[in-house]
């Protein structure tokens, strides 16, 4: 059976998948190199993230009727087109347990104190392999219904804080570090916005191709609009120095919660929020590399590899990556280059192909 | 000489059994026999022979079964026509004399022929009465069908305050009329089934022919068919196979003994399915929503309805995850409660020999052994039930340093929660959900909670009654579907039905809102 899902829940699930681990990391690498002037890198990043998605879009054609794959093969030709999916495996596959061991940490680190992050991490590959066999349609069903809580914590988030943050701390905007304002877009573009080209599997998924194109702005315009608001609010009350210092600025951020002197330090309520964005794009992730396998070597059905894959992906996880401060650099530097080459130059060679092929 | 008879009388059975087309035999001494001993001469079997007619008698015999019968008719319109009046109407020319007892003596309403012996049995045995004439291998099934039922008692389960009072019963004519009484259009379109082989259970399907969803109303018909099973019982055996889902704590088809939950579901595009013998009637397709809400929502203003509403809502994730976010709060994350309640918490706890987790699990338990006694009991030492509870389980074990204060509050406040779902099935899936959620709050704390959290939201969504996802309008979201949800629109803002339900002739109501009169 074919999955059907609406343009409104794949706007949904582009907005859960940019946010992803994206938001817990952001302000200090906007920081690092825009200092008080790290949401002006934000926006900019937004921008040239919807030029991304420009490019991304431009790929697929208004047919309904082929899937992303026959899509790229019908560009490019069969062997080119399963080098590009090997690569964009891979790209994606590195993300997928990045992100999950991002999570695991962040959670073993300040919520779950003697928990070990390793069964963090297996739990919620677990639950992803349970959302990954319901199906894109559920989880795009399931985020259609966690959406609003993460809504309104980011409202609730940001209404609380408010009081505590300063002008000074955001002032003077675009006085200092301009040149860093405008290389710390190339980071930021590259855990967000360019992790996003596996999405186009999900594209084709959506019952209306050319609502769905419009719906993958949207989501990407309001988690663009979320991420500067949240690294704003960041540098407005912790400050450049202190978004710097902590890992996790935005649960520092949570911690500044004070409400009718009764309700404090309930970070961890935001902390789970940002769970569920994580959660979701970890289960995406998961999805496409599923239906990727599906595809590469023939299968009837993308599930007969889906446990597999969760145990590779667990041991990879665990194993992969050092800290938290290695993960830090590992953004700042291969990821990067890795990211632009898959998801922008790759996505625009494709689009090029496809505007000569049309004309 | 037993022995043979015995012997002879099985064979008899087997055979007929065995072929289920036996036609009747022109010998009434024949049949009467044969009907006699496939019923093992039953006391309850009841043969009456009589001659129709004096001037050219005929042997005629009646058959019926004792007890499912209404007496009054057999005695007064029945034998009184063919024994009394059929002298006169001797006199007319009537050749054939099947089509004259047919024509002028059965005073009565639904008369079919029979001429096999299954056929015979399928109406001896629902309570028609079979009228069978010496000569001839067909006879006739009189609609009889009576005896003693409970009449229409009031509502047990599903209390309102402002409403109908009026409840199913066990009789199926009754339920069935009960919903026509309160739609009044041709279009309320019943068929009838009958399943169970053993059982031959009398099963209706009520629909709204141009509201209700076609595919539905199909897929149901070939799922009843397909049913192959010895007996029904109660409505729940055919729940369990029509339904979609088979593994799921959730369920997906509503039931009801209120007749105004029917007449509105029935309106609103949904399926009804009456079984005989249980006040209980289904409603197919059920969502999840549909379980969190009351007929008695529509009786009152549609603000107090919302807020009602809103209230369920909360009460339903109070009931789920009460005792689990206690525990969790406890042991993972104390940080989270306030300094003056962590340090009255630790104060309790001191003397209590459980970490939180048994505790909890330990009157959670005890609760349910509570409810389920007290359902179980008699109503005259039901009271007792209530005193041990209060008492025994509730003050003496926190005085004996068993169980915290704390924890006492915690469990009376999750009963209280799971007690306001209208829909009893609902309510039990909480309780069992629960004890889940328990155990994933003692070992991953809050983590372990948002985890099942989202399981359980994965698998609801995943979940379709009759086709229709489970959680619509919520996700798949629709907001033309958000009016009859969490807020209960007014009437006059509801002018359609719910999405997905009923996909034509959806418009219900083009009623403009009320305003003051003009020209004050």
């Amino acid at each position: 059976m074919k999955e059907v899902i609406s343009a409104k829940q794949f706007a949904i699930l582009v907005f859960m998948n940019t946010l992803g681990t994206a938001v817990v990391f952001i302000p200090t690498i906007a920081t690092r190199y825009g200092g008080e002037n790290g949401w002006v890198t934000l926006i900019l990043s937004s921008i040239a993230g919807l030029a991304t998605i420009f490019i991304y879009i431009k790929i697929l054609d208004n047919n309904n009727q082929l899937n992303f794959f026959q899509i790229i093969e019908g560009l490019v030709g069969q062997l080119i087109a399963k080098v590009i999916f090997v690569l964009m495996f891979l790209f994606t596959y590195i993300s997928a347990i990045g992100n999950v061991w991002a999570l695991s940490q962040f959670i073993s680190l300040q919520i779950l104190m003697e928990t070990p992050a390793e069964i963090i991490a297996l739990i919620t590959l677990l639950s992803s392999l349970i959302a990954v066999r319901y199906g894109i349609e559920s989880i795009s069903r399931a985020c259609e219904i966690f959406f609003p809580f993460t809504i309104v914590s980011l409202v609730l988030l940001t209404l609380f804080v408010l009081p505590e943050a300063r002008m000074e701390n955001i002032q003077p905007i675009m006085q200092f570090q301009q040149a860093g304002t405008f290389v710390g877009v190339i980071p930021v573009l590259a855990i967000t916005f360019l992790e996003l080209f596996y999405m186009l599997v999900i594209c084709t998924s959506v019952n209306n191709r050319k609502a769905a194109k419009k719906a993958f702005f949207i989501g990407g315009l309001l988690a663009g609009f979320s991420m500067t608001i949240v690294t704003l609010a960041c540098i407005a009350v912790l400050g450049v120095g202190g978004t710097l210092r902590h890992t996790y600025p935005i649960y520092v951020l949570g911690q500044n919660i004070r409400f009718a002197n009764f309700f404090e330090r309930i970070e961890v309520l935001v902390a789970f929020i940002w769970f569920f964005t994580i959660f979701f794009k970890v289960c995406t992730s998961i999805y496409f590399l599923n239906r990727t396998g599906q595809h590469l070597f023939n299968f009837k059905s993308y599930k007969v590899i889906t446990i597999p894959l969760t145990i590779f992906a667990f041991a990879s996880a665990i194993t992969n990556f050092l800290s938290v401060l290695s993960d830090l650099k590992l953004i700042n530097s291969t990821y990067v280059v890795f990211a632009l080459f898959i998801g922008l130059i790759i996505p625009f060679i494709l689009a090029v192909v496809r505007v000569f092929k049309k004309t | 000489m037993q022995f043979r008879s015995k012997k002879k009388q099985k064979a008899i059975v087997e055979n007929i059994s065995k072929d289920h087309n036996v036609p009747l035999s022109t010998d009434l001494t024949e049949n009467s026999r044969i009907i006699s001993n496939m019923l093992g001469e039953s006391v309850d079997f009841v043969s009456r022979s009589f001659m129709i007619g004096v001037q050219k008698p005929v042997k005629a015999q009646l058959f019926y079964i004792d007890g499912i019968v209404d007496s009054v008719i057999i005695h007064h319109d029945l034998l009184k026509g063919l024994m009394i009046e059929s002298r006169e109407a001797e006199q007319s020319n009537q050749i054939d004399r099947l089509e004259l007892l047919e024509k002028h003596l059965l005073a009565i309403g639904m008369v079919n022929h029979v001429e096999t012996i299954t056929d015979l049995f399928k109406h001896l045995l629902s309570g028609d009465s079979i009228l069978l004439i010496d000569g001839y291998a067909k006879g006739f099934s009189l609609d009889t069908r009576g005896g003693e039922n409970r009449g229409i008692a009031s509502v047990t389960t599903q209390e309102v305050v402002r409403g109908p009072k009026e409840a199913f019963s066990e009789r199926i004519n009754l339920n069935i009329a009960l919903i026509r009484r309160k739609i009044k259009d041709p279009n309320l379109w019943m068929k009838n089934y009958k399943i169970g082989n053993k059982t031959q259970t009398d099963v209706t399907v009520a629909y709204l022919n141009g509201v209700a969803n076609d595919d539905i109303v199909q897929e149901l018909d070939k799922r009843l068919k397909d049913i192959d099973i010895d007996s029904i019982l109660e409505g729940a055996y055919i729940e369990e196979l029509v339904q979609d889902g088979v593994y799921t704590p959730f369920p997906t088809v509503y039931n009801t003994e209120r007749p105004d939950t029917i007449a509105a579901g029935i309106l609103e595009g949904k399926i009804a399915i009456f079984v005989d013998g249980t006040p209980f009637v289904l409603l197919i397709p059920a969502l999840f929503i549909d379980f969190l809400q009351s007929s008695e929502d529509y009786y009152q203003r549609a603000d107090i309805a919302t807020f009602i509403r809103v209230l369920r809502t909360i009460s339903f994730f109070l009931a789920l995850l009460t005792p689990s976010l206690y525990i969790a709060l406890t042991i993972f994350h104390q940080e989270m409660v306030p300094t003056t309640l962590l340090i009255s918490l630790a104060a309790q706890r001191e003397g209590i020999p459980f970490p939180a987790f048994i505790e909890a699990v330990l009157m959670e338990f005890t609760f349910e052994l509570l409810r389920e006694a007290g359902i179980r009991l008699p109503s005259t030492v039901g009271s007792a039930i209530s005193i041990v509870g209060a008492l025994v389980l509730g003050q003496a074990a926190v005085d004996a340093g068993i169980v915290s204060a704390m924890m006492v509050i915690i469990v009376s406040f999750t009963a209280i929660s799971s007690f306001v779902f209208p829909s009893y099935n609902l309510a039990i899936t909480v309780r069992m959900l629960r004890f889940g959620y328990m155990l994933l709050a003692a070992t991953l704390g809050l983590y372990g909670i948002f985890t099942g959290l989202i399981i359980m939201v994965l698998h609801m969504v995943s979940l379709r009654s009759f086709g229709v996802p489970y959680l619509t309008p919520l996700g798949p979201f629709s907001l033309s579907g958000q009016k009859d949800v969490f807020v209960r629109a007014p009437f006059w803002l509801q002018r359609t039905r719910q999405p997905l339900q009923s996909q034509k002739n959806i418009v219900r109501n083009q009623t403009d809102s009320p305003q003051p009169p003009k020209g004050r």
